[in-house]
């Protein structure tokens, strides 16, 4: 249970959600700041940007197929009889 | 960043980050929107009681009604939570060269209340001398406010009246 919760994404994906989510959360606090300011409304930019913050956490929380693109290729499993070499010993 | 409470960690602490520049951002855009703030003060009325207060020696309590209009709407931006708004008496004597004496005053919570309109103010504090004589001194009276942000730097900004009027001599009975 706990490993499907663990919401795993792959190193390029991760790279991806990073640019993604600064991105994303600058972006709503300019355009918050901007909106706020031309209508001097404080309440407005805080609502605009709390909720481009969440707006980015369902962007970037979860595993979106988008950030497992690019899976770890790990090596090949190495056959029992090799382990039992005494020559590695 | 491999798995959901990383992701969640470095989310939160980057709007965290984020968040103090937007807030650092408003404080400084702040100071540079305009505002005129006006106000007219007119005495009607100055009364200089000699009373024994508290059995603390005899001394002048003067009793002021002043009519009191004011427009600070235009000092409500959007980083304004309140106004504190006082109606100050100034005045100079030979003994101390600043007196201020706080007459009345109010907090501010929105634009609608920041048209102020009293007609019948009188000073809710006793207003005595530090000396036990006021001397029949001229007091000049203005308003002074302090604009309170959401974030940023306290503001306070202060008219003054040209109506100067000089205190009557003191007397033994309030009309």
């Amino acid at each position: 249970m706990s490993k499907w919760f663990e919401w795993r994404i792959d190193f390029e994906g991760q790279k991806r959600c990073e640019i993604i989510s600064q991105v994303t959360i600058i972006l709503f606090a300019v355009i918050g700041f901007a909106y706020g300011f031309l209508n001097q409304d404080l309440l407005a930019t805080m609502k605009i940007y709390f909720g481009g913050i969440i707006f980015t956490s369902i962007l970037t929380l979860p595993p979106w197929p988008y950030y497992n693109k690019h899976p770890v290729q790990w090596l090949p499993e190495i056959s029992d009889k090799e382990s039992e070499d005494p020559k590695k010993m | 960043m491999y798995n959901l409470l990383q992701r969640a960690n470095a989310i939160f602490a980057f709007a965290m980050t984020v968040t103090f520049g937007v807030l650092g951002a408003i404080a400084i855009v702040t100071p540079f929107l305009p505002s005129s703030p006006s106000a007219e003060i007119t005495v009607k009325d100055i009364q200089v009681i000699s009373y024994d207060y508290m059995s603390q020696g005899e001394s002048e309590f003067a009793f002021i009604k002043l009519n009191l209009d004011a427009d600070l709407t235009s000092l409500f931006n959007w980083n304004t939570k309140q106004l504190f708004v006082s109606v100050l008496a100034e005045y100079e004597t030979n003994s101390h060269d600043i007196n201020q004496v706080i007459l009345w005053d109010s907090i501010i919570q929105s634009k609608e209340e920041a048209l102020i309109k009293v007609s019948d103010l009188h000073n809710e504090y006793n207003f005595v001398d530090i000396t036990t004589s006021f001397r029949q001194v001229n007091a000049s009276y203005s308003l002074y406010w302090d604009v309170m942000p959401y974030v940023g730097v306290l503001t306070s900004g202060q008219t003054k009246s040209n109506h100067v009027i000089k205190f009557p001599p003191r007397s033994n009975e309030y009309r």
